[in-house]
């Protein structure tokens, strides 16, 4: 039984200059031990269906629709419930993530607090030491009684990944974790993922607008659009052969090495005002033609656990 | 002939911090160079610098083989005709109050130059459309191509661009640099091209130079150093850029530490406490630029690469 389940995710904001619907029926399902990769651009709605899924959504201008569940419970109600136990998060900026005023060590003991309630502090911390020696944090012990200011941004984002793992998470979603960093911290990051990744004993989605960062570290690959699911499919799938335009055009966009014209995608992420009637990359589809601006294209299954949301895959 | 560009031993520092030390490099017409390092190097110190927006400590930047300090007010006109630049928050640089037109119109105006040279520029990068505008109804991408108009509309030779990818999506990121690379043929200029992100200098650059911690590292043909980088730095950062790797096929080969503060640079290379070669030579003596190839150099005691 899958761990993560979606069907049919619709998520609307209500802004006072009408609706904006940042998530169209979204349907992915997710198994356990396994790392999805979800892709998109700025406003493909990766970091909103990500605090969906948390219960982090604000409330009163976020209407959510849809079914969600988390190990067959509904989530709708419980995920409040569920942070900080079965479901934990890393966000983008490490700088703003950790409260200045507290030491790490009490901010590791606190973060385990719903997971282990009960449990010794003396134990928390021995738990938050050995934790930060995993995720690579030079003399540990020290480092407990500091505050966030006197580590780097690459250390506290290693922090942050502690903070969460600490909790023994079912689900782990890190929302671009290496985002904010320079390159050769963000690639210190990523090594630190991949060796984590074979001893994390639950799922994880890991949230990048990179096809490259996702390639090495998922073993499927979600792409977004414009608030649509357009393809998924094995990590290997995915890239050797990719069935959405959308999909085949960002790999294009990512692996060009030459010299002379780049690819490019024509045209701009569309306006997700009100639900469309048509393709949402239709305007910019190479591909497009009538039937497409008349009709959206569901989520096919294609094989091979590849599905692709286009009237010509 | 003489270069379009030519920076001599160039320092530049705010208080007690030395932001570029020592930085030689020189373009030329029609050619880009890419300035590459990670946030702290200094590149957009030495950015800003090459045209004259920040004082220098040493040395001396030339354009077009003439001196840019000690310029007087009708010199300083003449060299903002010449040099210019797109700074890295473009929304930033757009004066809230100004529509589209006003802006693209202005250094126009302050030249006392016709009106009518912006019209082919407005056509050429799309802005027709966005003319009547206010900056806060700009999208980041359409407020880099208007700053890119502003640069542009007085015909430079040399146009700065610092991180002019930043912050937009990659389906567009193209779009931005077959922009650059098309005004740069059509228009003969040196393109100064100014990022973090190696796959963007890749792609557009003639030449790169690679810095760390104000110091120029690298400095050669784009396609010559991303084959066989020579400093030891140049390969940890080619070696961090991610790259679609489905298979794993590639073994990560991450620099260890962080960038030091550049308050208290380590002694000798600064370079030595992240390097995987760095031997008791390199605690001791600061490398100086060494010819490592044709048309290629680099300050490393031991580089990877021999002349």
């Amino acid at each position: 039984m899958s761990l993560l389940d979606l069907d049919g995710v619709t998520l609307d904001y209500l802004g006072r200059n009408g609706t904006v619907r940042a998530l169209d029926r979204v349907c992915l399902t997710l198994g356990r031990g396994r790392i999805l990769g979800l892709v998109g651009e700025s406003g493909s709605g990766k970091s909103s269906l990500a605090l969906a899924i948390m219960g982090l959504l604000p409330p009163g201008t976020a209407r959510l629709g849809g079914r969600m569940t988390l190990d067959g419970a509904d989530l709708s109600e419980r995920a409040g419930a569920c942070r900080g136990r079965s479901l934990a998060m890393v966000f983008q900026d490490p700088m703003s993530a950790l409260n200045p005023v507290f030491t790490l060590g009490s901010q590791l003991v606190d973060a385990q607090r719903a997971r282990f309630p009960g449990a010794p502090r003396r134990v928390l911390l021995e738990r938050a030491r050995a934790m930060l020696g995993r995720t690579g944090i030079a003399e540990p012990e020290r480092r407990l009684r500091a505050y966030p200011h006197e580590l780097s941004g690459g250390s506290r984002q290693r922090v942050l990944i502690a903070m969460a793992l600490l909790c023994e998470p079912d689900l782990l979603i890190a929302d671009e974790p290496v985002t904010a960093l320079d390159v050769t911290i963000a690639a210190q990051i990523m090594a630190l993922f991949e060796e984590l990744r074979d001893g994390l004993a639950g799922s994880m989605i890991f949230i990048s607008h990179s096809l490259a960062l996702v390639s090495r570290l998922c073993d499927e690959v979600a792409v977004l659009y414009a608030g649509t699911l357009v393809e998924t499919a094995p990590t290997s799938t995915l890239f050797a052969a990719p069935r959405h335009p959308y999909t085949r055009a960002l790999i294009a966009c990512e692996t060009d090495e030459g010299s002379g014209r780049l690819p490019v995608i024509p045209g701009t992420v569309p306006s997700l005002a009100g639900p469309a009637a048509a393709c949402v990359f239709a305007p910019r589809c190479p591909l497009c033609a009538d039937r497409c601006r008349a009709e959206a294209p569901l989520l096919r299954d294609l094989g091979g656990g590849q599905r692709a949301a286009c009237h010509f895959a | 002939m003489t270069a379009l560009l030519a920076a001599e031993g160039v320092g530049i520092g705010f208080g007690r911090l030395t932001a570029v030390a020592d930085a030689s490099l020189t373009l030329g017409a029609g050619e880009t160079l890419g300035l590459v390092g990670e946030s702290g190097s200094g590149k957009s110190s030495l950015a800003k610098a090459l045209i004259g927006l920040v004082p220098l400590r040493a040395g001396r930047v030339l354009i077009e083989g003439r001196d840019i300090a000690g310029l007087d007010r009708a010199g300083r006109l003449g060299l903002r005709r010449r040099a210019q630049i797109v700074l890295q928050d473009a929304a930033a640089s757009l004066s809230p109050r100004f529509t589209v037109a006003r802006l693209i119109a202005e250094p126009l105006r302050i030249h006392g130059m016709a009106q009518a040279r912006m019209a082919p520029l407005v056509e050429r990068l799309g802005l027709a459309a966005l003319l009547a505008r206010y900056p806060h109804e700009l999208s980041g991408g359409q407020a880099k191509r208007v700053a890119l108009a502003r640069a542009l509309v007085l015909e430079p030779k040399l146009l700065v661009a610092d991180e002019p990818t930043a912050g937009l999506d990659i389906s567009v990121q193209g779009e931005m640099l077959n922009l650059l690379a098309r005004l740069r043929e059509r228009l003969g200029l040196g393109l100064l091209l100014v990022s973090h992100d190696l796959a963007v200098i890749r792609r557009v650059s003639d030449r790169i130079a690679v810095l760390y911690l104000g110091r120029i590292v690298e400095t050669g043909p784009t396609r010559a150093v991303f084959r066989q980088p020579a400093h030891p730095y140049s390969a940890g950062l080619i070696a961090s850029t991610p790259v679609i790797d489905p298979e794993r096929r590639q073994r990560r080969r991450a620099l260890d530490g962080e960038l030091p503060s550049p308050f208290a640079p380590p002694p000798g290379c600064a370079f030595h406490p992240r390097c995987p070669q760095a031997r008791e030579l390199c605690r001791r003596v600061t490398p100086t630029p060494a010819v490592v190839g044709e048309d290629r150099a680099a300050s490393c005691h031991f580089p990877l690469t021999e002349a």
